[in-house]
């Protein structure tokens, strides 16, 4: 998260999440492979559309045990409020599509593009954090 | 908050990186607590005044 100190908590839950998103492109590739062969039968229809879900989900639940396990009180306040301007934004864009759906008949949000969101507005997030904290990168001490 | 964090550090010849290290913070909360982005929890300034020998209130002033 543009942090050059990183902590062993923050490295730790940095290797999770690589392989999660290793484990969600193979599983998005086997799922959209079967629907399209095998997707006649109604549960394997349900079961190969829940399946990508799943390594997204296991993220969200990495970020609250790294929230959990992060010592350094400054990293956790800054990973915090990454999470926050990812939820609204996730939630503000959520919101706009309702009332275009609602009143101008525009379509929903493409698929798959929640997470993207919630992630694009946490990785802005980070970068703001990360030039400020360049900004006043000075070391001199005498 | 202000604080007197850099110019203790700087009496003491350490780093921002030394200063952390011995905090088992990363450099950049040194730096944002230093810059006044930042305020210390009462535990982490506890560790500040036992490093440096001295009272939570010589290093922090509030009233600032």
């Amino acid at each position: 998260m543009f942090c050059k100190g990183s902590s062993v908590a923050y490295k730790r839950y940095q290797r999770d999440v690589l392989w999660f998103m290793s484990a969600y492109v193979v599983v998005l590739v086997c799922a959209s492979w079967f629907v399209r062969h095998d997707g006649a039968e109604h549960f394997y229809l349900y079961f190969w559309s829940v399946l990508p879900a799943i390594p997204i989900l296991a993220v969200i639940l990495r970020m609250a045990r790294y929230l959990r396990e992060e010592k350094d009180e400054y990293q956790r306040l800054v990973t915090m409020r990454s999470i926050l301007v990812g939820t609204a934004a996730l939630l503000a864009a959520l919101v706009v599509n309702d009332f275009l759906r609602a009143f101008a008949g525009a379509h929903a949000l493409p698929a798959f593009s929640t997470f993207f969101v919630f992630c694009a507005g946490m990785g802005v997030a980070q970068f703001v954090q990360w030039l400020r904290n360049r900004g006043s990168d000075d070391e001199p001490a005498a | 908050m202000t604080n007197r964090l850099r110019e203790l550090r700087a009496e003491h010849g350490w780093s921002q990186a030394y200063l952390a290290e011995q905090l088992e913070v990363s450099r950049q909360s040194v730096n944002a607590i230093e810059t006044g982005r930042y305020d210390p929890s009462l535990p982490l300034a506890f560790r500040l005044a036992r490093l440096f020998g001295m009272a939570i209130e010589e290093i922090f002033d509030e009233t600032a």
